[in-house]
């Protein structure tokens, strides 16, 4: 077992006439094997060998299996697929693994992250949206970076 | 306008995972004026638990557009699955789980409702369990 300790702070001066401040912090017990591997990839890459933009396939990744819970960090590096050239406009859409609307819905705009406990695959139907973690570019194709940590 | 700064940072050791883990990112999202920003904390139950009662709606994509959402699961001892509908009445249909003291952070798009459940029946209320701030962007 291993302990993964993520801390947020969320901070906003000029919204209202007090300033708002927010601050988070958990530790998690995840596991060490398969855990914490950060990835750079395009959309349209394959890293699992489970399809284009497939992060997490419905069968569990590295050993990890389906049925655990998993914390996903995921950020998009505002660059184009040369690791180089900035991108300040295209977004890339995350969602389940399967397709449709339902489910995950999360748009990253350049340089925006996101942190969440993805629900186990014991919790998920799928004839819904099956679980699972993709990514798909809106426009043009760009790159982020992504890791994950399976509960134990 | 204003902006809201949010900093992430993940950290674990070598010893735990071969190699120490130290992701620290920041953003600067720009709130623009007229937009909503909502702050609340909620009881979270389980619809078929309690007669009349429907899952507590986080966001609604019918009344705002794409937004950065912060959530918390505060409550002592139950867990909080995220939902898409008020009616979900299984855990067939989650998509996210909090367990006491965990955490979100995401940008949602204006697509998909969220609504919030502590699962099966009988899993319990998890009264003034959750928090949530959304800033729509």
């Amino acid at each position: 077992m291993a302990t993964l300790t993520p801390t947020l702070t969320l901070t906003c001066n000029d919204l209202f006439s007090s300033p708002t401040s927010v601050s988070a912090s958990v530790s998690l017990a995840v596991s060490g094997a398969g855990s914490g591997n950060i990835q750079r990839v395009a959309c349209d890459d394959n890293p699992q060998a489970a399809g284009a933009g497939v992060l997490i396939p419905l069968s569990g990744v590295l050993g990890i299996a389906a049925a655990k819970k998993t914390f996903v960090y995921i950020k998009h590096t505002g660059l184009e697929v040369d690791g180089s050239t900035a991108d300040a406009t295209d977004t890339v859409l995350i969602r389940n693994a399967t397709a449709g609307e339902e489910g995950i819905n999360i748009t990253l705009a350049p340089n925006e992250f996101a942190f969440f406990p993805l629900a186990a695959g014991i919790h998920i139907s799928t004839a819904e949206f099956g679980g699972g973690l993709s990514i798909t570019k809106v426009a043009a194709n760009v790159m982020v970076d992504f890791a994950y940590f399976a509960q134990t | 306008m204003a902006t809201l700064n949010s900093t992430l940072t993940l950290t674990g050791t070598a010893a735990d995972f071969g190699n120490a883990i130290a992701i620290s990112v920041s953003d600067a999202t720009v709130l623009a004026a007229g937009k909503a920003v909502v702050h609340k904390i909620v009881t979270v139950d389980h619809i078929a638990a309690v007669t009349n009662f429907t899952n507590p709606q986080i966001f609604d994509a019918g009344n705002m557009g794409r937004c950065l959402v912060y959530i918390k699961n505060i409550h002592g001892s139950k867990e909080i699955f995220l939902v898409e509908t008020a009616a979900e009445a299984v855990d067939g249909d989650v998509f996210m789980h909090l367990e006491p003291g965990e955490f979100a952070i995401f940008p949602w798009a204006a697509v998909m409702d969220i609504f919030a459940t502590t699962g099966a029946d009988g899993a319990g209320q998890a009264e003034s369990g959750l928090e949530y701030m959304i800033w729509e962007i």
